[in-house]
C-alpha cells in the first residue's frame, strides 16, 4: 500500500525549474532512495513534500490525505519528519535535550496545563526521558547524553540530527544526504541505523550521493536529472539502466 | 542538582526578605521597591529576549499600559487594587497578543523597530488623549493597595507586596522555561528551521511567549503606578524599555536570576551617582559595553563559575 504519493510535482524558482512533473509512490515500510547529480532537484523535492516551500504545481497524498497545501509543522504533526542536508541540531542543548526537544508533539505544551498541572508535566518528563534513552541508543550516542551538541564530532552531530527526527515518532522519515561527510566506518554504521529504523516499521525516504549506501539499503530508487524523473526501479535495475549510467553512475568513481 | 538550586533560591529569597531590616529609612526602602519592580520588568523581557531570542524595544509600552489601566480604573471606576490588577492583566494580554500577532512576522531588527514604534504610539496616546489620561500632566492620587483592611501604605509593606508578586511571577517563569513549552521557546532560539521540522508552530509559540511577557511587564507597570501614586506618559518612554534590556543583558540573559541581579545593579548604581544626572547614562552605557565585551553571558556567568556546573537545572536547556 502506498503511504505517500507524489503526483506531477513542479517547482519553479523564477526561471529555474527545480522539479518538473515528478511523480512517484512510496510504499509502506519501504526504503526509497532519491538520487541524481548536483542540482537535480532532490532537496527541492523534499522541501515541497514537507511543506518547507510552496510548490508551483502538483499534489502530495499522505495515506489518503491531501497534504499539498499544508506547511512544515502541520506535516510534521501528521507524521512526516525530515532532516536537512546541512547538519541541523540545537547547538547549545545537550544530546538529551535535543532528543527531548524532538518530542515536542508528544509532550503537553499548553500554557495553562504547564502552569497549573506542573506535577503532571514533571512525571511526563520522566517518561519522555526513558523514551529518549532508547532513541539515543538507536542512533548510537549512548554515553553522550549530557554532552553539549555543538561539542560533538561531526559524525555524531549527523546521528543526533537523525535522532531528533526519530524523536517525533514519524511514520515517514526523510533523510537528506545522511552520509554526507561521513567516513567509511560511519557510513556503514549509518546503513545499519537505517535498517534498524526500517525494522521498527518506519518508512524511509533518503536522498544520497553515496552509492554504496543507496544500493545496499534501498528497495526502490528514483533518479532525478535536471528536475525530471529519469528512471525508477530496484537497485539492480538502476545499475543496469543505460541512461542512468551515462549521466550519473558513470561519473561515480567507486 | 535540582535540589541545590531550590535551596539557593530559598536562601536568596530569605536575603531579600531580610534586606529592609538592614536598609532603613523610607527613601532607601523606596529604592528597594524600585529594584523589585524593575526585576519584574526584566523578568518579563528575559522570557522573550533570553529564552526565545526576540529583541523587544517596546516593553515600556506594556509597562505603561499596565500603569495607566490599573490607575485609571481605580481613579475613575472605583476599582480597588486587586480587581484592577486582574483587569490590567487582561488588557495588557489582549494588547500583547495583537502587537505580537502583527510584529512577529518581522525578523530581527525589524521586529525590534516595530515594538519600539508600538511603545512610542502608546506614549503619544497617553500624551494626547487629554480627556482620559490628562495628557502630560499625568495621573495622581492613585491609591495604594489594600488587603482585607490592611493598607500597603508603608515602604516596608509595599516592598513585601512587590517581592511576593515578583516571587510568584519568578516561579511561573521558572515552571514555563523548565517545561516542554519552555523547551520549545529555546528550540526556536536555537534553530528555527529545525523547530518547524519537529512540529512546532513557531509563529504561534512566539506570539504566546510575547503575550505572557507583555502581561508580566503590565504587572510591573501597575505596581509602579500604585507605589509612586503619580504617573506621566513617560512610563512608556524608551527609557524603561532600554533600561529593562540593559538589566537583562548585564545580569545574564536566558538565566532566571540574571535579570534580578541586573535590576539590582541598575537601581543601586544610579543612587550612587545621583548627584550627577548626566553621568548616569554614561556609566550605564559603559557597564553595558564592558559586560558585552568581557562577559557576553552577563554577570551570571561569574556566579555560575563559582557554583560550579551544578547550578544547571537538568530539565532546562541553557
Ligand atoms: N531557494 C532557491 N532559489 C532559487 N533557486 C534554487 C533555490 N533552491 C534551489 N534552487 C535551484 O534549484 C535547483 C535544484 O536544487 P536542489 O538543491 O534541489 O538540488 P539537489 O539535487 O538537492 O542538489 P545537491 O545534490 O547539490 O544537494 C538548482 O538549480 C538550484 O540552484
Ligand atoms: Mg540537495
Amino acid at each position: 500500500m502506498a503511504i505517500m504519493q507524489v503526483s506531477n510535482l513542479t517547482k519553479k524558482f523564477g526561471g529555474v525549474t527545480a522539479n518538473k512533473n515528478v511523480s512517484f509512490e512510496v510504499k509502506e515500510n519501504q526504503i526509497v532512495g532519491i538520487i541524481g547529480p548536483n542540482g537535480a532537484g532532490k532537496t527541492t523535492c523534499f522541501n515541497s513534500i514537507c511543506g518547507f516551500t510552496k510548490k508551483t504545481e502538483g499534489q502530495v497524498l499522505f495515506g489518503d490525505k491531501d497534504i499539498s497545501n499544508l506547511v512544515h509543522f502541520q506535516i510534521a504533526g501528521l507524521g512526516i519528519c525530515r532532516t536537512f542536508q546541512h547538519t541541523t541540531i540545537f547547538p547549545e542543548f545537550t544530546v538529551m535535550e535535543n532528543i527531548l526537544a524532538g518530542m515536542y508533539l508528544k509532550a503537553e505544551t499548553g500554557i495553562f496545563s504547564t502552569i497549573f498541572k506542573y506535577g503532571k508535566i514533571v512525571k511526563q518528563e520522566q517518561k519522555l526521558e526513558e523514551a529518549a534513552h532508547k532513541i539515543i541508543k538507536m542512533v548510537r550516542l549512548t554515553g553522550k547524553e549530557n554532552s553539549i551538541a555543538k561539542n560533538l564530532a561531526y559524525g555524531q552531530q549527523r546521528k543526533l540530527a537523525i535522532g531528533i527526527a526519530l524523536a517525533t515518532s514519524p511514520k515517514v522519515l526523510m533523510l537528506d544526504e545522511p552520509a554526507a561527510g561521513l567516513n567509511a566506518t560511519e557510513s556503514k554504521e549509518l546503513v545499519e541505523l537505517i535498517r534498524d529504523v526500517s525494522k521498527t516499521g518506519i518508512t524511509v525516504v533518503l536522498v544520497e550521493h553515496d552509492m554504496k549506501v543507496v544500493m545496499s539499503v534501498c528497495d526502490n530508487i528514483i533518479v532525478l536529472n535536471y528536475g525530471e524523473k529519469m528512471a525508477e526501479g530496484t537497485p539492480a535495475e538502476i545499475r543496469k539502466n543505460e541512461k542512468v549510467i551515462e549521466v550519473y553512475l558513470g561519473t561515480e568513481t567507486d | 542538582m535540582v535540589k541545590n538550586k531550590k535551596i539557593s533560591n530559598i536562601i536568596l529569597l530569605a536575603i531579600i526578605v531580610l534586606l529592609p531590616l538592614v536598609i532603613r529609612g523610607s527613601y532607601s526602602r523606596g529604592i528597594l521597591i524600585l529594584w523589585a519592580i524593575y526585576a519584574i520588568l526584566a523578568l518579563s523581557l528575559n522570557l522573550i529576549v533570553g529564552y526565545m531570542g526576540l529583541l523587544s524595544f517596546g516593553h515600556a509600552g506594556f509597562f505603561g499600559i499596565g500603569a495607566y489601566t490599573s490607575a485609571l480604573v481605580c481613579l475613575n471606576l472605583g476599582f480597588s487594587f486587586w480587581p484592577a490588577l486582574l483587569l490590567t492583566l487582561i488588557v495588557v494580554g489582549v494588547v500583547g497578543l495583537g502587537v505580537g500577532y502583527f510584529s512577529i512576522r518581522l525578523h530581527g531588527v525589524y521586529f525590534a523597530i516595530s515594538t519600539m514604534a508600538f511603545s512610542e504610539i502608546v506614549r503619544l496616546i497617553m500624551t494626547n488623549w487629554m480627556s482620559v489620561t490628562r495628557g502630560p500632566m499625568g495621573l495622581n492620587d492613585i491609591p495604594r493597595p489594600a488587603f482585607f483592611g490592611f493598607n500597603f501604605s508603608s515602604e516596608l509593606s509595599y516592598f513585601y507586596l512587590v517581592v511576593a508578586i515578583a516571587a510568584v511571577l519568578y516561579f511561573i517563569v521558572h515552571i514555563i522555561i523548565s517545561s516542554p513549552l519552555g523547551r520549545s521557546f529555546k528550540s526556536i532560539r536555537e534553530n528555527q528551521e529545525l523547530s518547524h521540522s519537529i512540529g512546532i508552530d513557531v509563529a504561534k509559540t512566539k506570539v504566546l511567549a510575547f503575550t505572557v511577557s507583555a502581561m508580566i511587564a503590565g504587572v510591573a507597570g501597575s505596581l509602579y503606578a500604585h507605589y509612586y501614586t503619580v504617573i506621566a506618559p513617560e512610563v512608556s518612554g524608551l527609557f524603561y524599555s532600554t533600561v529593562g534590556l540593559i538589566m537583562v543583558i548585564v545580569g545574564g540573559k536566558g538565566t532566571l536570576l540574571g535579570p534580578v541581579i541586573g535590576a539590582f545593579i541598575f537601581t543601586i548604581l544610579p543612587e550612587a551617582l545621583r548627584a550627577t544626572n548626566q553621568l548616569q547614562m554614561i556609566v550605564f552605557s559603559l557597564v553595558l559595553i564592558l559586560t558585552v565585551i568581557f562577559l557576553p553571558n552577563g554577570l551570571m556567568s561569574i556566579l555560575k563559575l563559582s557554583w560550579g556546573k551544578q547550578s544547571r537545572n537538568k530539565m532546562v536547556g541553557r
